[in-house]
């Protein structure tokens, strides 16, 4: 029996509050985890890599029983505003959990009196718990990008790129942000700005004043086309890294001759590697055939005939199991829950894995796991 | 666009009172859209021919809350005024406070104001604000102003001093204003009286005074308003005055 939502064997995916403090991590703010502390503790103890190598100010709100029922949002401003004392803080972050979510708290109201205490920007993400990682970093560039980026900073920067969508929940290392960076300056890029990942939120001030964004996520292609909307910053679906990625994937292009490939990643990564390999195929007789699937968000704009959107474990097992797959791309952690996916069809079908951070986090096997040390 | 957030004592007269409302801008010409905040979900059944809608709760409870349009959870009713109920849990049972919140949440996503594009939206509220549920039709980008209805009774106008001391409490958050009090009379001795000495104690204006009619309830019986029922009638007058008197916070 299949129960919505329910994982039996598949691990749980981050959720959107770890999703939005990838973004927020690197960008000098207060980050306020509104929860009780077990979501803290989850983005600090498993989904968020950089805790242990680089510092941010990431707090729980330490929310209790007698706070939800007399709505005592006041206190909480109070530990921020004690906190902004101490901490050089450039911002305050107040990132929903399923807490709030279910008391139905008022974020405009907390932004309005954080920001009349504290006398910084405030920024308040309604993650609620419930979404997986993708959606929380879609809401929180675009309060990042709402809040932040100026209209008067200036021209248009010759030769400037915005990378958006950088974040270790997504990319293949915790380097991606400075590689990807390194590469469009080589190429002859004056100006980079990786939000989220080596950049600060002063960076964001200049967000109007990009050539053009590339998107390297899909939980980055909403904030890329309000950026469009608002300055006319033209924008573009891209992995810079997807040499890097491929150079890791033990497959060689005679391989791909006839076969049915499933990749299965964010969708823009996914798209990227299908790419390649199809480049690499180009002299093959029989031209494999590449589906691209994902988890997560998967836009329509960037799609092709066929792609996947998976949303439960029955849609994985009858996409594995009924696919006709000679090879599946995927993170590790899938491996097991594809089991022999060629049987039915009298194959034995090739697992390759393609880690994802957010599907594994620190619990995948080595394989995984060493994209991350 | 104007938008309403109509409070006071449980039994005061606010569904009767924002039901004629509505009816009254929508007879000037106004786009309405009335919105129920209470379980009880009784708020429109005036504008609908004495028909009880379906309320939002009810529907994601049979449907789910993956809704495509507003359609699903809206009937049209008098003067084309768009109906909303966002109803509740079985009584004894859940959190109406946070129903009301999950309805506005879903009404947010449905671009309800983007795509109907109203001159006036109503929140026709339960009570007092008893829970912050309650108060979400205050919230920013929601009702703009509070209108509370009282008569002289002693608890209405203790009820309504709530409602004033939450409002105030509100002001750090960025809530609704009270844009004054509507006296619903009971006929009660001195009743006019009482209600300016509490209005001026507050600072507030009493925008509306409405007398006790017997028309309002014959024509509730036919599930009508005044407005629909006779439009020429004295208390129908009054009505359509305090719609045009309200349509000038909107300038």
């Amino acid at each position: 029996m299949s129960v919505k939502g329910l994982h039996k064997i598949i691990y749980p995916f981050a959720p959107d509050q770890s999703g939005a403090a990838a973004v927020l991590y690197e960008l000098g703010g207060m980050i306020i985890i509104c929860d009780a502390g077990g979501c803290a503790g989850n983005i600090c103890g498993f989904d968020e890599p950089r805790w242990l190598q680089t510092k941010s100010a990431v707090f729980s709100a330490g929310l209790r029983d007698m706070d939800a029922i007399l709505g005592r949002d006041d206190l909480m401003i109070e530990k921020i505003v004690k906190a902004s004392d101490k901490i050089d803080a450039k911002f305050v972050a107040i990132i929903g959990t399923p807490v709030p979510a279910t008391i139905a708290t008022d974020y405009k109201a907390l932004r309005r009196m954080a920001e009349k205490r504290t006398g910084m920007p405030v920024i308040t993400v309604d993650s609620n718990g419930a979404l997986w990682y993708d959606s929380g970093i879609e809401k929180a560039y675009m309060e990042c990008f709402r809040k932040f980026a100026s209209d008067d900073n200036g021209a248009v920067i010759p030769r400037s790129v915005g990378v958006i969508g950088v974040t270790p929940l997504d990319s293949d290392s915790l380097t991606a942000g400075k590689r990807i960076a390194d590469a469009l300056t080589a190429s002859g890029t004056e100006r980079v700005i990786c939000y989220g990942a080596g950049s600060s939120f002063e960076d964001f001030a200049d967000a109007g004043r990009m050539e053009k964004n590339i998107v390297v996520a899909a939980a980055g292609l909403r904030a890329a086309r309000y950026l469009k909307d608002r300055f006319g910053t033209p924008y573009e679906c891209a992995d810079p890294l997807i040499g890097d990625v491929r150079a890791g994937i033990d497959l060689s292009a005679e391989e791909l001759e006839g076969k049915r490939i499933l990749i299965i990643h964010q969708q823009i990564r996914a798209n990227a590697l299908r790419e390649v390999l199809l480049q690499e195929a180009e002299g093959l007789i029989e031209k494999p055939q590449i589906t691209a699937a994902s988890w997560f968000m998967m836009d329509e704009e960037i799609s092709e005939k066929g792609d996947f959107r998976i949303r439960e474990e029955s849609d994985f097992f009858e996409l594995v199991g009924n696919g006709d797959w000679d090879i599946i791309i995927a993170d590790g952690s899938f491996r097991r829950a594809s089991g022999d996916f060629g049987e039915k069809h009298g194959k034995h079908g090739k697992f390759i894995e393609l880690p994802h951070f957010a599907v594994s986090g620190q619990f995948a096997g080595e394989e995984s796991v060493k994209y991350y040390t | 666009m104007l938008k309403l957030a109509i409070y006071g004592k449980g039994g005061i007269g606010k569904s009767t009172m924002t039901a004629n409302l509505s009816a009254a801008f929508a007879s000037l010409g106004k786009k309405v859209i009335q919105i129920g905040c209470d379980p009880k979900a009784d708020s429109t059944i005036n504008l609908l021919g004495g028909r009880a809608q379906q309320p939002v709760m009810e529907y994601i409870r049979d449907h789910g809350d993956d809704l495509s349009s507003i359609n699903e959870i809206s009937e049209t009713g008098f003067g084309g005024i768009l109906c909303i109920e966002t109803g509740g849990p079985t009584p004894g049972l859940g959190c109406a406070g946070r129903g009301i919140i999950a309805t506005f949440n879903l009404l947010e996503e449905l671009e309800l104001f983007e795509t109907v594009k109203p001159d006036v939206v109503m929140y026709d509220v339960l009570g007092d604000v008893v829970c912050g549920g309650f108060a979400a039709p205050i919230r920013e980008g929601y009702a703009e102003h509070v209108l509370i209805v009282t008569s002289g009774e002693k608890m209405a106008l203790y009820a309504a001093n709530n409602i004033c001391c939450a409002v105030e409490n509100f002001a750090d958050r960025g809530y609704a204003d009270v844009a004054g009090i509507i006296l619903n009379r009971r006929n009660i001795p001195g009743e006019e009286e009482k209600v300016r000495s509490f209005a001026a104690e507050k600072g507030l204006e009493i925008v509306g005074d409405i007398p006790r009619s017997d028309d309002i309830n014959q024509f509730e019986e036919q599930g009508m308003t005044v407005i629909e029922g006779d439009p020429d009638l004295p208390i129908s007058h009054k009505f359509t005055e305090l719609a045009e008197k309200l349509l000038e916070l909107d300038r």
